[in-house]
């Protein structure tokens, strides 16, 4: 899918300094299988409940628009029931404070040790609170877009 | 800085002959690939399989060629990185930019 | 056992400067680390936080003029990395040199070194001294 996307895309994007990342996942509730693909786009997060500890999922390929063909690696993990996983733009992870420092990816691991067991609703509360607290009065310098994805 | 300048039959090679890649030669390597674009060829290849470290003038030349290959249909592609060198791509997301090859051979049959 | 070794350079504020404060960052990380493959990561990022610094004195700081001088004070201890770079400059906006941080400007030319230096220390600050202004950079390490 991400193939065509990318030859769909490419005519129109290399006229442009345009790109743009895509991750596409795809979930089979019967099996409890993840599959997925990656354009550029920043890693989503599991969380595994059992083990407090933490995978990024990431799969071969280059951003859209930066070549006419472009071939996309697939692959696939097995979630377990109260896994949580976070889908993010990095405008969330590189918000800055007013002291010039990053949210960061450890801000987001801590949000989920803390949270996993409560509903994603109340995770993705939790995730806004910390980004608009930690970046107190400072303008947000892209916009946030974050899926949180529990597992039962 | 220290190079080397080779044609293959699909590309143009620049061996970049350096440990380093940074503010100090970096534009070095911009004029080099300007003088090659202007030539008329338009595909480049830039090992880098000397290269200890790399900065972010050195990883911006790198983007602005690239981006100058992509206004002439042509390409740049990059090969033999060094693991640190590597870790500066994946740092500032580039490495979904570029086409990364692990030695100049496997780069220039990709052309 | 504490150990700090605390280092204080002077140099030209000069691109040609970097190799040497670059490989004196990476002797110094490979003293301080105990284990062989994070001892190879440590001297990268502290030869990149260095290099990435000084670069920005040297063109904003320093407004590009080779007859000013940059001080450089590394303290490390078992806790903590500090790192500390002083010009007598007119200074610059650290705010304002840009960082390409999301996609539309992931092929920008120039403004990776700020994001550089925000992505592998904890805190960056730069504020004015008596005699010109620092960049105060400082990392927690375990």
């Amino acid at each position: 899918m991400l193939e065509q996307l990318n030859n769909q895309l490419y005519d129109d994007l290399s006229h442009t300094e345009l790109l743009f990342s895509v991750f596409y996942a795809r979930y089979n509730n019967r099996t409890r299988s993840l599959t997925y693909a990656n354009a550029g786009h920043n890693l989503p997060i599991v969380f595994r409940t059992n083990t407090h500890n933490h995978i990024e999922l990431d799969a071969e390929g280059l951003i859209i628009g930066v070549m006419p063909s472009i071939t996309f690696e697939e692959r696939s993990i097995e979630l377990s029931t109260g896994d949580v996983i976070i889908f993010y733009t990095d405008g969330f992870s590189e918000s800055t404070n007013s002291k010039g420092i990053l949210f960061g990816k450890e801000r987001i691991l801590s949000i989920l040790r803390s949270n996993y067991n409560t509903t994603a609703e109340a995770i993705i509360d939790q995730c806004y609170m910390s980004v608009e607290k930690f970046s107190e009065s400072s303008l947000l310098q892209d916009d946030i877009s974050i899926i949180i994805m529990k597992i039962y | 800085m220290n190079f080397r300048t080779e044609s293959s039959k699909n590309a143009t090679i620049i061996f970049v002959q350096e440990e380093r890649l940074d503010a100090h030669n970096s534009e070095h390597l911009k004029t080099e690939m300007n003088r090659i674009f202007e030539s008329g060829r338009h595909d480049l290849i830039i090992d880098l399989k000397d290269v200890r470290f790399i900065d972010s003038s050195g990883l911006g030349v790198l983007v602005s060629g690239f981006k100058n290959a992509s206004t002439r249909q042509g390409t740049l592609k990059l090969s033999g990185l060094q693991t640190q060198v590597r870790s500066m791509f994946e740092l500032t997301r580039l490495h979904r930019v570029f086409e990364i090859f692990p030695s100049v051979d496997d780069a220039i049959e990709s052309c | 056992m504490k150990k700090i070794i605390q280092l204080q350079i002077r140099v030209p504020s000069q691109t040609r400067y970097l190799s040497l404060v670059g490989k004196i960052g990476e002797s110094v990380a490979r003293d301080i680390c105990r284990i062989n493959d994070d001892r190879d990561i440590f001297a990268n990022n502290l030869n990149a936080v260095l290099t990435e610094a000084m670069v920005n004195t040297i063109k904003h700081a320093n407004s590009d003029d080779p007859t000013k001088d940059i001080k450089i004070r590394i303290s490390i201890s078992n806790k903590e990395l500090l790192i500390r770079i002083y010009d007598s400059g007119q200074g610059f906006d650290l705010k304002k040199v840009s960082d390409p941080s999301y996609n539309s400007d992931l092929l920008a030319e120039s403004g990776r070194g700020i994001f550089i230096i925000k992505s592998l220390m904890d805190t960056v600050i730069y504020k004015k001294t008596a005699c010109g202004n620092v960049l105060e950079m400082k990392k927690a390490l375990e």
